[in-house]
């Protein structure tokens, strides 16, 4: 029983795993930026949300409401600024900006909340639990695992089936041939990093519920190198596949748990590192990397 | 993908391929005669530096201890991403082992000091481990890879009590007694490694390999698109095979692989898998081609070509 209980709390985590990574996905499938600070963002987005809480006095789950959309737009705003000029200088100057982003967030954090942990209290809902004889399960994990799903489905849909969509798509694959059917190719990457911003703002706002959060979290948490390995494994520029390699993750995770509880981490990177040599483009991909 | 315009490799009707000398011991210059001086004064530098233990304070040459420590991981941050294009962002997985390597030594009672080489010889076996797992990997795959493999190896090494878990171990084996000698050792030892490391670069990236890397950042299919005109009587002499898949569109002209019959004309597309032998050809007429090729031309620089440019 414990294994099986094990394979549903590794789906459940990896619901979380994939909403941190599908702005991650979307970061990298369509721009190739590795951002380094999308830790660090999902831990401003839970510092955001608890201090939306303060100020309204309105239950902790509704912050989103505030905080999402602030963040879709600091998203285009960053884009537009700081994440495109970066672009065209190359993988390493991404890299280091981003690097720069998330030692900035993290420090700024800690200057003006402290570097005690904080947590989004939501009342019962974070002890609450579904019995299945003697497997329990979490009502927040379920609600955390559906919102990852919809979110993920949701956006696999938009970009498959709207025109903004499309463009993205368009963008991604061959940027040049886009802009000579007329796509502003920087407004769409402004449009995919708002997109991706608000998605790491939920998943943020999700982890603060979920666990409690200090100014360093979001690099020494390890959620960060999960997400990058969720997308991978799915195979880049598939959100659902995202959500699969996220949930692989969790359940490898999880049933490494079993054996010892500090192989948990270790065999979620192993699983990496098979996928990576036997299959590098992923495991719903089926173009070649 | 590089663009370039060849002139037909032997103009004469009849191909006369030019006795191909003997290819000797290729001579590489590393440097001209003007990087004496510079090269003397870096020789001066270095002795006055090697000297400062005796002339200045021991908050001067820790100082410098750091620098020489960052400057050694700039040069290899330069032959990493510079030369070889490589982004990684997991070097301290191998910043890590360095340092675990000399511990291990420590604790068999060793002089630290003979742990560096051992440092050096662990993580380079290490690191050929690592290139031969994500060697298939490029830019943004590659730099995420060499950053599970950092985790790894500190979720490996935290599980060793004896090397102080993940808290730590002070390194062991440190000749006692006078410390002001051992922080001049230090100091000597990291100057030393600093000096190494940049000569070797320097020897290294001034010669074919530093060139192979660059070549390998900038285009590193080979591919490449030529415009090729061939005079009447002119061709390719010999039997011969490229080194990647040949596309070909003939824009005028009648050129001939005598061989099997085919005449290109105007118009002709002409498709040569990779490795295929065919030639040898003949031009007609005055014969335009254009070559498309999706990796390099020749696994070797074919004798018929008098200059290396074209037959690159």
């Amino acid at each position: 029983v414990s294994w099986v209980n094990a394979i549903i709390q590794g789906i459940l985590l990896g619901g979380l795993y994939a909403l941190f990574a599908c702005g991650l996905s979307l970061l990298f499938g369509v721009m190739k930026v590795i951002n380094l600070a999308h830790g660090d963002l999902a831990i401003l987005a839970g510092y955001l949300a608890v201090g939306v809480v303060a100020v309204t006095h309105l239950p902790a789950v509704w912050s989103f409401i505030v905080v999402v959309p602030l963040f879709a737009a600091l998203g285009y705003l960053a884009q537009r600024t700081l994440i495109q000029a970066s672009l065209s200088r190359g993988v390493l100057t991404t890299l280091l900006v981003t690097f720069g982003l998330s030692i900035v967030i993290e420090n700024a954090l800690q200057q003006f909340f402290s570097a005690n942990s904080r947590s989004l209290s939501i009342g019962s809902l974070v002890s609450d639990s579904l019995h299945l004889g003697s497997i329990s399960i979490a009502y927040l994990d379920l609600v955390i695992f559906a919102v990852a799903v919809v979110v993920l489905l949701g956006l696999q849909y938009f970009l498959s089936s709207s025109r903004p969509g499309r463009l993205i798509r368009a963008v991604a694959d061959d940027r040049e041939a886009a802009q000579l059917a007329g796509a502003d190719y920087r407004h769409i990457f402004g449009i995919a990093a708002s997109i991706a911003f608000a998605t790491v703002a939920l998943a943020g706002i999700a982890y603060g519920m979920y666990t409690s959060i200090d100014p360093t979290s979001g690099t020494t948490a390890l959620l960060l190198l999960f997400a990058f390995e969720a997308v991978v494994i799915g195979g880049l520029g598939s959100l659902w596949g995202t959500l699969v390699g996220g949930i692989l993750l969790g359940v490898v995770q999880q049933l490494g748990a079993q054996v010892g509880s500090s192989d948990q981490v270790l065999a979620g990177q192993l699983l990496f590192l098979v996928i990576l040599v036997i299959r590098p483009q992923g495991i719903t991909s089926r173009r070649t990397a | 993908m590089s663009s370039r315009a060849q002139s037909a490799p032997s103009p004469s009707p009849a191909p006369a391929p030019p006795a191909a000398a003997a290819p000797g011991p290729v001579r590489v210059t590393r440097s001209r005669r003007s990087a004496i001086l510079p090269a003397i004064g870096a020789v001066v530098i270095i002795a006055v530096l090697a000297y400062l233990p005796y002339a200045v304070h021991e908050g001067t040459t820790s100082l410098l201890v750091n620098f020489f420590i960052l400057l050694i991981l700039a040069s290899m941050w330069n032959l990493l991403a510079g030369y070889a294009g490589l982004v990684s962002v997991g070097q301290q997985a191998f910043i890590g082992l360095g340092s675990y390597s000399v511990l291990i030594v420590g604790l068999h009672r060793v002089s630290p000091f003979l742990g560096l080489p051992a440092a050096v010889v662990a993580c380079g076996a290490i690191g050929l481990v690592v290139w031969w797992l994500l060697s298939r990997l490029r830019s943004g795959y590659f730099a995420i890879a060499t950053w599970v493999i950092a985790s790894i190896a500190n979720l490996v090494i935290i599980r060793f009590p004896s090397l102080g878990g993940g808290t730590g171990e002070p390194l062991s084996g440190m000749p006692t007694g006078n410390p002001t000698l051992l922080n001049a050792e230090i100091y000597w030892a990291s100057l030393a490694v600093a000096v190494i490391v940049l000569v070797a670069l320097y020897a290294v990236l001034r010669g074919r390999l530093g060139l192979v890397l660059t070549a390998m950042r900038d285009d590193e299919t080979g591919a490449s698109i030529a415009i090729v005109r061939f005079q009447q009587g002119a061709g390719v002499p010999s039997p011969h095979a490229h080194a990647s898949n040949q596309f070909m569109f003939c824009l005028k002209g009648r050129y001939e692989y005598t061989k099997t019959g085919v005449v290109l004309t105007a118009g002709c597309f002409y498709w040569n898998p990779k490795g295929n032998v065919h030639g040898p050809a003949i031009a007609h007429e005055d014969t335009v081609v254009v070559e498309v090729y999706d990796g390099p031309h020749y696994p070797i620089k074919p004798d018929w070509y008098t200059s290396e440019e074209d037959a690159r």
